[in-house]
């Protein structure tokens, strides 16, 4: 539908040689149109509603929590473990065995031989197992740097300041969330097809946002039964503050090499949607009142924007200059002016970083939901599990399709050792995908096939040695090992954002530029990074809570207008 | 009982943790997971053949169906399904008959399940076993779905002129005997911890908690 309504319009979609940069994808950050965004605006539209039906705590806050919300069609429920954890035993590393809280989102509403199962089992997380009646799986773990502080201020009737909430973002940070089949769970076929769940990531979305209430409502519990009665509740307007964190390590990364069909529409979805705010002809003082409304907003959140990192830190400087250049060049921009945000966008190409460029360009979606919102739809896309190799294929044409759409690939000179200093292995003792160094480690003869670039190459040169009319049917039998990349050309026909386009087995490669890029179309901020392969982010902050959600939902939740930051 | 992802995942590993190529590996895997999904027993029927496989290092079967050719080998039935289903070009709408002794005939025919969504017709017998997938959805007679060894398969590939539909995905999941000989299998692509990629591997670094 989206394809035929744009031949009609003047779209002007980036080329993928510039998007599908790692520099650029590491710059993104969220939209309109990402996977929280649009789970948020379902919740209101479609008014759902919310309760808690089981909260069996202790006076300290350990115990079994349930919220069911109810749809349309459906009800689903967070079943929630609060447990005790020594403060040396908190790590957010994978090889961690226990956490203050552990979650599923059951399909339904359990019964108590469900919770009873379930309390067995998701404490254990990857060591538990799971039915079909559970979507996803988490845990989460407090932060050592708020949640005592805020626990304190509660207790004593006092409220935590906004720069305090602000430094941090969030109460407890997820560590892990799991879906789609792993340990047993529900396989995502069992539920695609349901309305709400046909995004990308909307189990997952909806399961964090309700832990966010969950920690919200337990630092209160445990508040008000441990005071002698002089304490309080959070303040709805400071409650908002508190987004779920999540912290991140190379695990997420190989997603987007793993699933190129459904990075393709990701990152599809979000082009044509840049391409449709620089199509529009003519400025209205409305859109430019709003832009300007959070552009300032933006500003505002930059600023409080923390990281000790200096892959971030050095971003930040460059967005928060930037910020202000855009802010100075759209109050010079003529009222008149044709094509105005595609004059913004030119502009930004020229005078702004790319980190700046990403900010400016997620920025400009957000005055048009007419525009945007309804790519949303195209995000998620059936991979093609039941493809074929058609054997009758001629060589040529393979090789065809790689000078067409695999060009990068084929100039890098992948002798080089620091072109190949990488390899991607999995780890025996958790079973995640890990980043080797192939000339001082052990393990590369294990690789995992995702280095493409190289893989690609490999098959160039082969089929130049071969003739030009052979067919893939007698290649595969000699050369068994071309198999994945000869599939992986062939699915991903046509698909021009499908993958990233540079060496990801390079010396020169950060991981983290693949962990924002995913992390960004959930909707995540406050990336901050630990190293070049682990962040910590913060989720849901400043999102409305549900009564909030259904009384007064206002969609800019991301930009607010904060207070009191100094 | 196993989802459809992990039974997936754990075959892909498993056929290349028995030697075979990523591309013939991942074929496994979708083997595994399509025959589960028409509630046949996919990761069994995979085993059959990587077992096989794995025993005698058998890498690849350098086989052109339509050329007499004599085999002193066991032939795994997915890396046949594999060739086959490859040159299938050549012989839509022909009776193949295949008279080589065949580890894992139910893995043959799991290679094909996907030609559905191509409108194939596929009807495959070994033995007393006859199974047929088309436009009246999966139709079996006889009892042996997943004998060890067959000694002679008979299969016809036809394409439908109309449009054909895979059955409606039972979310009933089946029990896997041999999950823990496939795991094993996979444990052969996993490269063991060293004390540095435990504290680094995923980049967290000595600073983790916050």
């Amino acid at each position: 539908m989206i394809e035929a309504s744009l031949t009609s319009e003047r779209v002007l979609c980036r080329d993928p040689d510039e998007v599908m940069k790692l520099e650029r994808l590491g710059s993104f950050h969220q939209t309109r149109l990402s996977f929280m965004r649009q789970l948020l605006r379902r919740l209101s539209a479609e008014k759902w509603t919310f309760c808690r039906p089981i909260w069996e705590m202790s006076a300290d806050g350990y115990g079994t929590a349930v919220y069911t919300v109810k749809g349309p069609e459906r009800e689903y429920s967070l079943v929630g473990f609060s447990n005790r954890l020594r403060d040396a035993d908190r790590s957010d590393r994978v090889i961690a065995t226990a956490w203050d809280l552990t979650f599923v989102l059951y399909d339904g509403i359990p019964k108590a031989s469900d919770i009873s199962r379930l309390k067995k089992n998701v404490p254990r997380q990857e060591a538990g197992r799971y039915s079909e009646k559970e979507l996803v799986l988490g845990r989460a773990n407090k932060s050592v740097r708020l949640w005592n502080k805020v626990l304190e201020l509660l207790r004593n009737g006092q409220q935590p300041s906004v720069s305090e909430i602000e430094d941090v973002g969030y109460l407890m940070r997820t560590t892990a969330v799991y879906g789609s089949g792993k340990f047993g769970l529900c396989d995502r076929e069992f539920t695609k097809d349901r309305v709400e769940l046909r995004s990308p990531f909307q189990a997952e979305m909806l399961a964090v946002y309700l832990v966010r209430c969950l920690v919200c409502d337990l630092i209160e519990y445990i508040a008000v039964k441990s005071s002698n009665g002089v304490a309080c509740k959070i303040k709805p307007e400071l409650r908002k503050y508190f987004g779920i964190g999540n912290s991140t390590g190379l695990g997420m990364a190989p997603f987007l090499v793993t699933h190129p069909s459904l990075f393709h529409r990701w990152i599809k979805a979000r082009e044509t949607a840049i391409g449709r705010i620089r199509s529009i002809e003519n400025y209205k003082l409305d859109d430019g009142i709003l832009f300007r409304r959070l552009l300032e907003s933006t500003i505002t959140s930059v600023s409080c924007w923390k990281s000790v990192h200096v892959i971030q830190t050095n971003k930040l400087k460059d967005l928060r200059r930037d910020l202000k250049k855009i802010k100075s060049f759209f109050n010079k921009l003529s009222t008149d002016q044709k094509y105005p945000w595609d004059t913004l966008f030119l502009w930004a190409m020229d005078k702004l970083t790319v980190e700046g460029q990403e900010a400016l360009f997620s920025l400009m979606l957000e005055p048009f939901p007419h525009l945007v919102d309804e790519l949303a739809s195209e995000m998620s896309v059936e991979e093609n599990n039941y493809f074929r190799i058609d054997g009758s294929i001629e060589c040529r044409r393979v090789s065809k399709i790689i000078e067409k759409d695999y060009a990068w690939a084929l100039k890098c000179d992948y002798s080089k050792a620091e072109d190949q200093a990488r390899f991607w292995y999995i780890s025996e003792e958790k079973l995640e995908p890990r980043l080797g160094e192939r000339f001082k480690e052990d393990g590369a003869d294990l690789e995992q096939p995702l280095a493409i670039g190289r893989d690609i190459v490999q098959l160039y040169e082969t089929l130049n040695a071969l003739p030009d009319n052979l067919k893939l049917a007698d290649l595969l039998m000699k050369h068994p090992d071309l198999r994945h990349t000869i599939r992986r050309i062939l699915q991903n026909g046509g698909q021009k954002y499908a993958e990233i386009r540079e060496n990801i087995i390079s010396s020169k490669m950060k991981p983290i530029d693949m962990l924002r890029c995913k992390l960004s179309f959930f909707g995540a901020t406050r990336f901050d990074p630990r190293s070049d392969r682990w962040v910590r982010i913060c989720m849901y902050q400043n999102a409305p809570f549900p009564k909030e959600l259904i009384e007064k939902y206002d969609d800019y939740w991301p930009y607010p207008i904060l207070k009191g930051t100094g | 009982m196993f989802s459809l992802g992990e039974i997936e995942s754990n075959c892909n590993k498993a056929a290349r943790g028995a030697g075979l190529s990523w591309g013939v590996a991942q074929e496994c895997g979708l083997i595994a997971r399509h025959l589960t999904e028409l509630g046949l027993p996919g990761a069994d029927a995979v085993y059959l053949s990587l077992k096989c496989i794995h025993e005698n290092k058998i890498n690849e079967l350098d086989l052109k169906f339509g050329m007499e050719r004599e085999f002193d080998q066991l032939v795994p039935g997915v890396l046949l399904g594999i060739r086959l289903a490859d040159q299938v070009f050549n012989y839509s709408g022909e009776d193949i008959k295949i008279a080589h002794s065949v580890v894992g005939p139910l893995g043959f025919f799991g290679v094909f399940v996907r030609l559905l969504s191509e409108n194939f017709c596929i009807s495959v017998s070994w033995s007393d076993k006859w199974i047929s997938l088309g436009s009246s959805g999966l139709l079996m007679r006889g009892k042996n779905t997943n004998p060890f060894l067959v000694s002679k398969i008979n299969c016809r590939i036809e394409k439908s002129e109309k449009r054909l539909f895979f059955p409606k995905l039972s979310k009933k999941r089946i029990s896997i005997e041999n999950w823990t000989n496939l795991t094993r299998l996979a444990e052969q692509t996993y490269v063991p911890s060293s004390q540095t990629s435990r504290l680094y591997g995923a980049g967290a670094q000595d600073n983790d908690s916050d």
